[in-house]
């Protein structure tokens, strides 16, 4: 039937066509053969981390199978093992790319704080790793931070191994906590329904009794008999229930392993310095003790004019500041500073010196 | 905790240097001033060379003691002009900085103003070359600038109204720069209040009549009438802090108390070493004298004064260490008066000099004037790019209209 043969063929031909315009749904065509999902739903498409081109699970067979061989796209001269492919993670293939440099990166540089005397050279080193980081995703130097690494590394080779080695052991006792944990929930739950159970049960039964009592020659005397051995019974079961309980709390409160405790707590610090609101300076006058009335002739008149003292003029305030002006400063001697002198001096030459034409060359 | 607390200031901490690290700075600031200078003239000949009409656009001046360039002449023969030198350039800046006081002396200005005035001048030509900034472009501007810091505040109309031909942009034109230049630091430490507090604690003590054996010593000192010879000294002392302190270094190299002690030294030799000596000598009680005059006052016995000298704290006399300082205080403002006594001939010269380096275009027929004080308003097309890149700038907050739209 070659008309029905025909027009499949142009329709997987628009198909086609309209998936490559359509850019959006670029994804569901095999870049390198143009085989689209359309015609084979169970399509795969991998990618390589070497070059990150993407091509789908066929195209992989058909050109690695025989050893590596060159990226079909052009353009791409990587060399490509079929063993490397992988499924794309992420939808943007950036992210997937940077997501692998930074495993790459973490399992090389996996120092930790403890490692370093404080936090700020942590800090340092955290930057500078980023730094290695940010070269290799941009291609900047690749050539330097590679050799750069390579040289960390061969010189921390056994540092690495010892922290990749920690880590996997925090991770197993993250998971055997983890467990624990789950544990301590369901044995608290079961202790739960236990107890509503027994509640339930006792209710029955204290019914059932009152019941019997009543049927019973001296009914009152019965009744009676009934609650006391109730009351008895229920008290027993809340006393009963609350050791449970606090047992229950106290094996959930201890760690599964004993030196849990001391795992991840951090070395005591010194205690910070005495807090001195402040800052070291106190009330005493060295060199003075104010009076309260000073001769000034200058402020006689002022003293008696009236709108200077209803304006709220305080003459104490002028003696205290002008007596404590007379003497701040006395005892300090302007001299020059040998040392400082080489260092400071730049600094201030360059915070200042900036004439305008400087500016407008 | 007096000390203390004068070391947290910026005069102490960024504004007070040995005489070294003093003279090194200047030199520093006149070197790229210089730069700066050789730079603009160095420009200024690119373009006279460039310029093929120099026969139109050269207005030479005939009177000028420089080589006089014909309209023909080679722009590279013109020697680049004499720079000046530090001192001259320090010269300069005081000779303005008297000009300033007259003005602020004109509007009647207090003194903290007039003294705030005159340190944000030294203060800004620490580090601006003149010939970058030629000072009489700022006067204005920092007369103003003192006015807000020392709460005296003029508006700029006002302001404008006493000086002829001022106008408000002028005064603002370079406000922000100057308050760069001076590095924020506003509060000026004068010794102008702490001399009164210095002459009223004086006063007091020789006015009561059971004082300390160090003020009954220096009573004796000071002759008959101690009270007047006080009175008179702290006049001559306060025209010494409002004149020398201003013009000469002082201020970079003394703390306040030290300045005021050493204008009093000049007013009166004698009376401030006594002073010096009753209050931190041998036997100073540091003024603790009212405290046991309080007591004394409310009955208590002898025994407290005793009590009080113990609770002194018995540090090492201050004054063996002082007064060399105030000497050379004292000196170094004696040296300052000459500034008064220049010649206009001398000064007229240093501004010639200043002049020449700052106007290549008059010499060279070509370039511009360098350092902000030079726009001629005849020529706006001289100076014509930078304002106008200037204001374009600002007009257009959010850049300028997108093309095509």
């Amino acid at each position: 039937m070659p008309s029905i043969t025909n027009s499949t063929a142009a329709a997987i031909a628009r198909a086609r066509e309209n998936a490559i315009n359509r850019g959006g749904d670029a994804d569901e065509i095999c870049p390198v053969c143009k085989s689209s999902r359309y015609l084979n739903p169970n399509m795969r498409f991998l990618v390589n981390p070497e070059c990150y081109h993407k091509m789908c699970e066929s195209c992989v067979d058909r050109l690695f199978s025989q050893g590596p061989s060159q990226c079909p796209v052009v353009g791409c001269d990587k060399i490509l093992r079929k063993q490397k492919f992988r499924k794309q993670t992420f939808e943007d293939i950036q992210v997937e790319r940077e997501v692998d440099v930074r495993k790459r990166i973490a399992r090389t540089f996996n120092k930790r704080q403890e490692d370093f005397p404080s936090l700020k050279e942590f800090n340092d080193y955290l930057e500078e790793v980023e730094t290695v980081t940010f070269n290799l995703l941009n291609s900047i130097d690749v050539g330097d931070t590679e050799a750069k690494i390579i040289a960390f590394e061969q010189s921390n080779k056994s540092s690495i191994l010892q922290n990749a080695a920690k880590a996997a052991q925090e991770q197993q006792f993250a998971l055997a906590q983890r467990e624990f944990e789950k544990e301590q929930h369901r044995k608290a739950k079961e202790f739960e329904n236990e107890i509503e159970a027994e509640e339930k049960r006792d209710k029955a039964e204290h019914k059932a009794n009152l019941l019997r009592a009543l049927e019973a020659d001296n009914p009152d005397a019965e009744v009676a008999k009934v609650n006391r051995l109730a009351r008895k019974k229920s008290s027993m079961r809340r006393e009963n229930q609350e050791r449970r309980a606090r047992e229950l709390e106290a094996a959930r409160n201890a760690p599964a392993f004993q030196f849990m405790a001391n795992l991840n707590r951090v070395a005591e610090e010194a205690p910070p310095e005495k807090f001195d609101p402040v800052d070291g300076y106190d009330e005493t006058n060295r060199y003075f003790v104010y009076r309260d009335k000073y001769e000034s002739p200058w402020l006689d008149d002022y003293q008696k004019d009236k709108p200077t003292l209803a304006g709220g003029y305080l003459f104490q305030q002028y003696y205290e500041r002008a007596i404590f002006e007379a003497f701040s400063g006395v005892g300090c001697f302007i001299e020059d500073p040998p040392a400082v002198d080489a260092e400071g001096e730049p600094a201030l030459q360059a915070s200042f010196d900036t004439p305008m034409i400087d500016s407008s060359v | 905790m007096e000390d203390q607390l004068y070391t947290t200031t910026t005069q102490c901490k960024t504004w007070s240097f040995g005489p070294s690290t003093l003279a090194t700075i200047r030199a520093n600031t006149n070197a790229a001033g210089t730069r700066s200078i050789k730079r603009g003239w160095k420009r200024a000949r690119v373009e006279a060379s460039t310029a093929n009409t120099p026969l139109a656009t050269t207005p030479i001046p005939s009177n000028t003691p420089t080589p006089v360039p014909t309209p023909s002449i080679d722009p590279l023969s013109v020697p680049d002009p004499v720079t000046l030198t530090p001192t001259e350039e320090l010269t300069l800046v005081n000779y303005y900085m008297l000009r300033m006081m007259a003005m602020s002396d004109g509007f009647g200005f207090p003194s903290s103003v007039k003294a705030t005035a005159c340190v944000f001048l030294s203060r800004f030509h620490l580090h601006h070359s003149v010939h970058a900034y030629h000072p009489k472009h700022l006067l204005t501007t920092i007369l103003f600038l003192a006015t807000k810091t020392e709460n005296n505040y003029l508006s700029t109309a006002e302001f404008c109204k006493r000086i002829p031909k001022l106008t408000p942009e002028a005064i603002l034109k370079y406000e922000f720069k100057i308050a760069g230049g001076i590095g924020w630091d506003f509060e000026i430490r004068h010794p102008l209040r702490g001399a009164d507090g210095g002459i009223m604690e004086l006063l007091s003590a020789l006015a009561s009549p059971n004082g300390d054996p160090g003020i009954q010593v220096l009573k004796e000192k000071l002759g008959q009438d101690p009270i007047r010879r006080v009175t008179n000294a702290a006049g001559r002392m306060k025209a010494h802090l409002t004149k020398e302190a201003l013009v000469s270094d002082v201020y970079y190299h003394y703390t306040p108390p030290q300045i005021f002690l050493g204008a009093l030294w000049l007013a009166d030799k004698e009376l401030a070493e006594g002073y010096i000596e009753w209050r931190f000598g041998e036997n100073s009680t540091m003024g603790r004298v009212v405290k046991k005059k309080k007591k004394d006052r409310k009955g208590k016995d002898k025994v407290t004064e005793d009590d009080a000298a113990v609770e002194a704290p018995k540090a090492a006399p201050l004054a063996p260490k002082l007064i060399p300082t105030v000497i050379a205080c004292a000196e170094m403002m004696q040296k300052a008066q000459e500034y008064e006594k220049f010649t206009v001939d001398m000064l007229k010269k240093i501004d010639k000099k200043l002049h020449q380096c700052q106007n290549p275009q008059k010499f060279l027929g070509a370039g511009s004037p360098i350092g902000i004080g030079n726009d001629v308003p005849k020529k706006p097309s001289e100076d014509g790019p930078p304002p106008e890149k200037k204001r374009k700038a600002e007009e257009d907050l959010f850049g300028g209209s997108l093309h095509g739209n």
